[in-house]
């Protein structure tokens, strides 16, 4: 088992994080026991931070003990993850916009102690303004909207100077017309207000019309 | 530390009371009914069509079996269609007496449905009412500047389908102006005077049907600007193509040696796109000559 980032392992083949909430599964994933600890597989086909991660990206935003806000969290397939790296000390802020999602993200913020759920639309900071008066450590969004570099730019006001945010751009929701790299240069000029772009991936194997984007605070 | 603890028990608290509160009204159940009933409609409607299709085919043996057997199943459909459409009249006359009996249970379902939950489209404008359903022709309204629509689920209401299409603008806003009332009347409790209501709608209605219609300008722009429709002539035809050809190569051999007038071949091209139109209108409609 190799360390590629803190909290993050692989082997040979798959991706690995450390089970913080012992011998329970989240969505039906593979759990392998070794030296005295327990690994849950992290699926690169289900989450785009995995895939990310699969083809290269620079740095880990997540470490342990932080803090982080992430947008889009659904049913809290990536969030499970993220709560095995941020441990106990940390903090997960979820925010979605749909009831039926995060009434099984609820149901898994019972049993993990890091995860803090929030119903509400990500364009609406001041909904959710009361819970963060601390500044987080990490950004993460994953929202299929038209003006998702927009709303990340509106909840950088919530990102730490200098710390990291990742934006899962989906260029389908933006527009049907145009190509993917047409699409990429509107929204990095939408992004360059606010922050320094620091790597931008495809992660096409995985998931089509996609791209992560990792992005630092100005 | 313990601070946090707190902050999250919070947390938790108001998102399960704010799914509970979507997950509570009785209303859910009708917009999964209704969305279904939609569903239903269309799936039988397109097996009804190949199986009569299958039938004239007349299938016999291995073929016959499964026919039957499909049969079965659109019968089964039908049925539970019906059931449907009983159970969402049964609901609607509950939770809104005023307004199911104004707008017919079917159709206030359907405003149910694109409104999202009964607060919503209790608090709804009258316009709002008028035009839900028809959202994709009011973003068009909003964005590219088209005629704004004049009526979404509203269309079918049994009073709007006898008057002539002038006049259903008009009418619309009239009904839609009565379901709101009543909408609220429902939300807070009021009384049940529907039956007298849609009396006076019915008389409303009527009126506006014996109004005389407006005469249009004669000089609309819109008529102004129709291209005629004719049929070109041969000799037509070969002079146009002629014309064109040279003009191609007067412009080939401008564009290379004189680029004094580029004026002049300007203008001379938007002449031929326009003349070029005609010819394509021209050719759609001999196609359409053949095929019939
Ligand atoms: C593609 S899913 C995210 C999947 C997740 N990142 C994972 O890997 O497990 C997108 C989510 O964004 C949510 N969403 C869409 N629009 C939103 C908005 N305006 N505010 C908050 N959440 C939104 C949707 O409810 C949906 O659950």
């Amino acid at each position: 088992m190799k360390k590629l980032f803190e909290g993050i392992y692989s082997d040979s083949k798959s991706i690995y994080t450390k089970n913080l909430n012992k011998g329970k599964k989240v969505y039906g994933e593979k759990i392998i026991n070794k030296n005295n600890e327990e690994y849950r597989e992290w699926n690169p086909y289900r989450s785009k931070y995995c895939a990310g991660i699969k083809n290269g990206l620079k740095k880990n935003i997540f470490f342990e003990g932080c803090t982080a806000l992430y947008l889009g969290s659904a049913e809290g397939t990536t969030v499970s993850h993220i709560s095995d790296i941020v441990e106990k000390n940390g903090a997960i802020f979820c925010v979605d916009l749909s009831e039926i999602a995060m009434h099984k993200l609820t149901k898994l913020a019972e049993e993990r102690e890091n995860i803090y759920p929030i119903l509400s639309d990500a364009q609406r900071i001041e909904n959710y303004k009361e819970f963060l008066e601390e500044k987080v450590d990490a950004l993460f969004q994953d929202i299929s909207q038209r003006n998702q570099a927009e709303i990340f730019c509106k909840n950088a006001a919530f990102l730490k100077k200098g710390s990291y945010g990742c934006l899962s751009l989906k260029t389908k929701s933006i527009s049907q017309s145009k190509t993917k790299q047409d699409i990429l240069i509107e929204e990095k000029k939408i992004l360059e207000k606010e922050f320094m772009i620091e790597q931008i991936l495809s992660i096409e194997p995985y998931e089509k019309e996609h791209y992560l984007i990792l992005v630092k605070k100005k | 530390m313990n601070q946090r603890e707190f902050l999250r028990k919070q947390m938790l608290k108001k998102t399960r009371e704010q799914i509970e509160e979507k997950f509570a009204g009785k209303e859910i159940h009708i917009i999964k009914a209704i969305n279904l009933l939609t569903d239903l409609e269309s799936i039988n409607n397109l097996m009804t069509e190949n199986l009569n299709e299958w039938k004239l085919r007349q299938p016999t043996g291995e073929a016959e079996k499964e026919f039957l057997n499909l049969e079965k199943n659109v019968k089964n459909i039908n049925e539970q269609k019906e059931k449907l459409i009983e159970f969402i009249e049964k609901e609607m006359s509950t939770e809104f007496p005023n307004f199911s009996t104004i707008a017919t249970p079917i159709i206030g379902a359907k405003l149910l449905a694109s409104a999202g939950s009964k607060k919503k489209l209790c608090f709804a404008p009258a316009s709002t009412i008028q035009v839900l359903g028809a959202e994709k022709a009011l973003f068009n309204h909003i964005k590219h500047k088209t005629r704004c629509p004049k009526h979404g689920h509203i269309f079918n209401h049994p009073l709007l389908q006898r008057l002539p299409k002038q006049k259903r603008g008009k009418a619309a806003r009239v009904i839609a102006g009565k379901l709101s009332i009543a909408l609220k009347q429902d939300y807070f409790g009021g009384e049940n005077n529907s039956k007298m209501v849609f009396k006076e709608l019915e008389k409303i209605i009527e009126k506006i049907s014996n109004e005389p219609e407006k005469i249009k300008k004669p000089n609309q722009p819109s008529q102004k600007n129709k291209p005629e429709h004719r049929t070109f002539t041969p000799e037509e035809r070969r002079a146009f193509f002629e014309k064109q050809n040279k003009e191609k190569t007067f412009y080939k051999n401008n564009k290379t040696t004189n680029q004094t007038t580029p004026q002049n071949s300007n203008n001379k091209k938007t002449t031929n796109k326009k003349d070029f139109k005609k010819f394509n209108k021209f050719k759609k409609f001999k196609k359409f000559k053949k095929r019939n």
